[in-house]
C-alpha cells in the first residue's frame, strides 16, 4: 500500500515502524560493503581467479590461494548434506505417517532440543567419539590411514547438527498434507505407502526442498564444530579421510592474529566475501527454483 | 422392503475413545438406489459413511465392533484386504481433494494401481469416466493440466471421475456439494442421478431439500442412533418417529 493511500491516523505508525523494516536490508548492504572495502587492498594487487582458484596458501610470502578453503567448505557441507538428507526424510515420513501419536509426543521435543543445542557441544562430542571412530574403525575399515580429524568427522558432526532442523521442518510440511487427500488417495485401494509416495511426496516436495535448503545454509556456516574436528590443514582434500580447512574455520582460527602479514587482513576479508556470496548465491538459487516448481504445479 | 442389498451393516458400534458415536446400527442400502442420511451436526453420520469403507481405520483412537457386510463379507473380519473393499466403493468427500497431478492422471490414478499401463487403455478409460462424471467435454483439450486449476465444481466432478475409475459398486458421498456453488452443485446431483442405475448410492447431507430432490431411501440418525430408515416418501413425507418429525419440519437441528 502506497503511502498517499493511509489515512492520515496511519501515517505516524508506518513512519514510526518503516525505518526499522529497513534496516535488515541496509545491515546486509553494509556487511558486504565492508567485507568488500577490506578486501579491496588484495584485489587491486592480484586478479580475484587467481586468488580464488590458486592453491597455495603461504601468507608470509605473500601466497594467498584460497582454493583448498573453497573446497575444503564445499566437501564438508555436501558430505554433511548426503548423510543428513536420506535419514532426515525417512525418520520424518516415519513421523508424520506411520508414528502413533505417544512417540510423536516425545520425538518433538527432543528434536527440538537437539536444534537449540549450542555447537561448541556437538563440536567437543565429535572431538570425544566421532574422531576416534574415525581414526579406529572407519578409516582402516576402507583400507584409509587417518588422524580421524577428517572431512568425514566433521561432515558426520554437521550431519547430525542439521538433521534435527531439517526434520522438525520437514515433518511439518509433511503434516500439512490435508488428512482428506491422503484419504481421497486411500478410497481409490491405494496402500499406505502408495499414498505416501505418489500423493505426499508429490504435495510436499517444494516444502521438503526447502527443509533441506534450510540445513544446507545451516551447514555452509557452521564454525565452531566443524573446526574442532575437521583438522584445518589448509591442502587440497584427497579423500574424506583427510582433513580440510574450511573457510569458516579460517577465519575464526585467524582474524585478529598475525595482522602484521601484509595482505593477510585483506585476504581474509575476501574469504568471508567468498562464503558470504556462495551462501547466499545457494539461497537464491534454492529459493528460484521453489518458485519456479510451485509456479509449475498450481 | 422386497429391494436386494449388497451392503448391509450389522449391529455396529464405534468409540471414539470413551465416546460412543454409532449404537447399534442395522441398515441395508439398497441396490441401485440413492440412499441418504441426515441428521444434526454430530450425530454420526460422516461416522457411519466412512465406517462402510473402513476408513475410520485411519484415525487412532477409534474402536469398531459388529459388522459390514459386501456381498455377503464381513469386510472388518481380521484378514481382509482393505484396499480391495476400498476400491469396490467410491468417495466424494465434502471437498473435492483432487491429487496433486494432471487431471489424466487423477482419472488413471485407480487404474494405475491396478497394474494398467498400457497407454491407449488408459486412454479409453480417462475419456470414459470423464463423460460418466460429465466433465468430459469441459476438460478434453487440456487432460495434462495440473487438476487444482480447474474451477471447485469441476474438481467434484473429476473426483467422480476418479472415484468411478477404479469401477466400484458403491459411491460414498459426504456432503459432496456442500463446498460448491448451486449451479455446480445442481451438476453434480445430475451426475448422481444418472449414475444410480449402476450403482448403490449412499450419501451423508444436511440440506434436507438435497434429500428431497436425491433420496429413494432416507436414514435419519440423532446422536449416534438410527432412528427411523425406509423409503424417501415415507421418511421424509409421513415419518413415524416424533425425532425425525422434529427434524424435518425444523424444530430440531
Amino acid at each position: 500500500m502506497s503511502i498517499q493511500r493511509l489515512s492520515r491516523r496511519d501515517r505516524g505508525p508506518e513512519l514510526a515502524t518503516a525505518p526499522f523494516a529497513f534496516f535488515p536490508v541496509a545491515l546486509a548492504g553494509a556487511i558486504f560493503l565492508a567485507l568488500l572495502i577490506k578486501a579491496w587492498p588484495l584485489l587491486s594487487l592480484k586478479s580475484l581467479s587467481s586468488l580464488i582458484f590458486s592453491s597455495t596458501w603461504l601468507p608470509s610470502r605473500g601466497h594467498f590461494g584460497l582454493w583448498p578453503f573453497i573446497l575444503g567448505t564445499i566437501w564438508v557441507t555436501i558430505s554433511a548434506f548426503v548423510l543428513a538428507v536420506p535419514v532426515a526424510i525417512l525418520t520424518s515420513l516415519y513421523l508424520s505417517e506411520y508414528a502413533p501419536a505417544r512417540v510423536k509426543r516425545i520425538f518433538q521435543p527432543i528434536l527440538d532440543l537437539l536444534a537449540g543445542l549450542p555447537s561448541v557441544i556437538y563440536g567437543m562430542w565429535g572431538v570425544l567419539i566421532v574422531v576416534p571412530l574415525v581414526s579406529k574403525y572407519l578409516a582402516p575399515f576402507f583400507g584409509r590411514q587417518s588422524s580421524g580429524y577428517s572431512i568425514l568427522a566433521a561432515s558426520l558432526v554437521l550431519a547430525l547438527m542439521i538433521l534435527p532442523t531439517i526434520i522438525s521442518v520437514s515433518v511439518e510440511v509433511l503434516n500439512s498434507v490435508p488428512l482428506a487427500l491422503k484419504e481421497a488417495a486411500l478410497s481409490l485401494g491405494a496402500t499406505r505407502f502408495e499414498v505416501i509416495r505418489y500423493v505426499v511426496m508429490k504435495k510436499s516436495f517444494p516444502g521438503m526442498l526447502a527443509a533441506c535448503v534450510l540445513g544446507l545454509s545451516r551447514a555452509f556456516g557452521e564454525t565452531i564444530a566443524v573446526l574442532m574436528v575437521v583438522g584445518n590443514v589448509p591442502a587440497i582434500p584427497r579423500s574424506l579421510f583427510s582433513p580440510a580447512y574450511p573457510l569458516p574455520a579460517l577465519l575464526a582460527n585467524n582474524y585478529g592474529e598475525m595482522m602484521s602479514i601484509p595482505g593477510y587482513e585483506s585476504a581474509l576479508n575476501l574469504a568471508a566475501l567468498l562464503l558470504l556470496v556462495i551462501v547466499v548465491g545457494f539461497s537464491l538459487l534454492a529459493r528460484w527454483y521453489l518458485v519456479r516448481i510451485s509456479r509449475r504445479s498450481s | 422392503m422386497n429391494q436386494t442389498s449388497r451392503l448391509r451393516v450389522e449391529n455396529l458400534n464405534v468409540f471414539y475413545g470413551q465416546n460412543h458415536v454409532l449404537k447399534n446400527i442395522s441398515l441395508s442400502l439398497p441396490d441401485n438406489r440413492i440412499t441418504v442420511i441426515i441428521g444434526p451436526s454430530g450425530c454420526g453420520k460422516t461416522t457411519l459413511l466412512r465406517s462402510l469403507n473402513r476408513l475410520l481405520d485411519e484415525q487412532e483412537g477409534v474402536r469398531v465392533e459388529g459388522r459390514v457386510f459386501l456381498d455377503g463379507q464381513d469386510i472388518y473380519q481380521p484378514g481382509v484386504d482393505i484396499t480391495l473393499v476400498r476400491k469396490r466403493m467410491g468417495l466424494l468427500s465434502q471437498k473435492p481433494q483432487v491429487l496433486p497431478m494432471s487431471i489424466y492422471d487423477n482419472v488413471a490414478f485407480g487404474p494405475r494401481l491396478l497394474g494398467l499401463r498400457d497407454r491407449r487403455h488408459l486412454d479409453d478409460l480417462v475419456e470414459k469416466y470423464l463423460r460418466l462424471a460429465g466433465l468430459w467435454e469441459e476438460v478434453k483439450g487440456r487432460l495434462q493440466e495440473p487438476a487444482s486449476r480447474l474451477s471447485i465444481g469441476q474438481q467434484q466432478r473429476l473426483c467422480l471421475a476418479r472415484g468411478l475409475a477404479v469401477e466400484p459398486e458403491v459411491i460414498l458421498g459426504d456432503e459432496p456439494t456442500s463446498a460448491l456453488d448451486p449451479q455446480s452443485s445442481r451438476n453434480v446431483e445430475t451426475q448422481l442421478l444418472n449414475l444410480k442405475e449402476n450403482y448403490t448410492i449412499v450419501l451423508v447431507t444436511h440440506i434436507l431439500r438435497q434429500a428431497r430432490r436425491l433420496a429413494d431411501y432416507v436414514a435419519f440418525l440423532y446422536f449416534g442412533e438410527l432412528i427411523e430408515f425406509g423409503p424417501a416418501s415415507e421418511v421424509l413425507i409421513s415419518p413415524r418417529d416424533s425425532r425425525t418429525r422434529a427434524y424435518i419440519t425444523g424444530e430440531i437441528s
